[in-house]
């Protein structure tokens, strides 16, 4: 998965990989994120980081619900210096919503990923990436969200 | 500080859009909202599960196949349980289809197609292409030549055996 950088027009190479317990003190320390992140800590929590860097620039917390075969995307949050109309590198929170697509593939829940956010914001994560809206819930699944692993993921 | 209480302080600096670009915020229910919330969802979900189309169904399981091979092939441990018989088998099962009808899919004789799913024959190139356009390009050719070329890597750097008698019927070997 690749990350721009609109500034340069370069790309740079990014994986994403599951956050482990020392990560919190640099969460703690550099303070690019405004999200606890501690009180996630019940969630499956992903990192998006630089091939062979260890800054973290953006984070997803998820958790499974297999009774529904689905994956439920709970929070995403770019590190400070990647948000507003100075942001240094765009793509953080759709190859974290791409990854969390693949994993919902991977585990055999059809690419379904649900999520439930602030209601000033659906139409934003409508329009950015094709979910759908169940009420005041969002989904996606099957060929969108392999449009968005394609976008995102295999680009 | 709750989620909404991030949202407020982002929005200082930030407008929704913005906003929205950078995070995925979820709404703060309360729990009676998240109980309502939590079977609204479910009724969804299913809904959504019995409306699918065996195509549908289909698209998804080749996707599953595709990402675990994906997984399997980049990964570093090589696993002679998940050979490239292991793996055929899986996708004809996704299909719900005989040997004898796969083997007339991708037009090979159904023998090669046994022999192949027992690991007995190896692929070649041209049955990775016929298997590509199968899947309707889903599952790429390169994905089901690294899984074969991870074999025959693992094949290559354990045997000892052929290595040794090799190096008997060689002469002049260069020393340092």
């Amino acid at each position: 998965m690749k990350l721009f950088d609109p500034k340069s027009q370069e790309t740079f190479d990014a994986e994403i990989s599951a956050l482990v317990s020392k990560d919190f003190k640099q969460l703690r320390d550099s303070k690019q994120f405004g999200f606890d992140w501690y009180n996630e800590k019940n969630f499956q929590i992903y990192k998006l980081t630089l091939i062979g860097e260890e800054e973290i620039l953006g984070l997803m917390s998820i958790f499974e619900v297999p009774e529904e075969l689905r994956i439920h995307l709970n929070l995403i949050e770019s590190a400070k210096q990647h948000r507003g109309k100075e942001k240094k590198l765009v793509g953080i929170p759709g190859c974290l919503i791409a990854y969390a697509a693949r994993l919902a593939f991977n585990k055999g829940y059809y690419g379904f990923v649900s999520l439930t956010p602030k209601t000033q914001l659906i139409n934003y994560y409508s329009q950015e990436y094709g979910f759908f809206q169940y009420g005041r819930n969002l989904a996606i699944e099957g060929e969108v969200a392999m449009l968005l692993i394609k976008k995102y993921l295999l680009s | 500080m709750s989620y909404d209480q991030v949202y407020q302080e982002l929005r200082e600096q930030l407008t929704d859009q913005e906003i929205a670009e950078s995070t995925l915020i979820p709404a703060d229910l309360t729990e009676q909202e998240k109980k309502e919330n939590a079977e609204a969802l479910r009724r969804m979900r299913f809904e959504r599960l019995a409306q699918m189309t065996s195509e549908q169904k289909i698209y998804a399981d080749l996707l599953q196949l595709r990402f675990k091979l994906e997984d399997y092939v980049n990964g570093f441990t090589f696993d002679p349980q998940r050979s490239f018989g292991y793996y055929l088998t899986e996708y004809i099962h996704i299909f719900r289809k005989t040997n004898k009808n796969f083997a007339e899919d991708i037009n090979v004789h159904e023998s090669r197609l046994s022999r192949m799913l027992k690991d007995k024959e190896s692929p070649n190139i041209e049955l990775m292409y016929r298997l590509e356009r199968h899947s309707g390009e889903l599952i790429p050719a390169l994905i089901w030549w690294k899984l074969s070329s991870k074999k025959q890597e693992f094949d290559l750097v354990t045997n000892i055996e052929l290595r040794n008698s090799e190096n008997l019927k060689v002469k002049n070997a260069f020393s340092y």
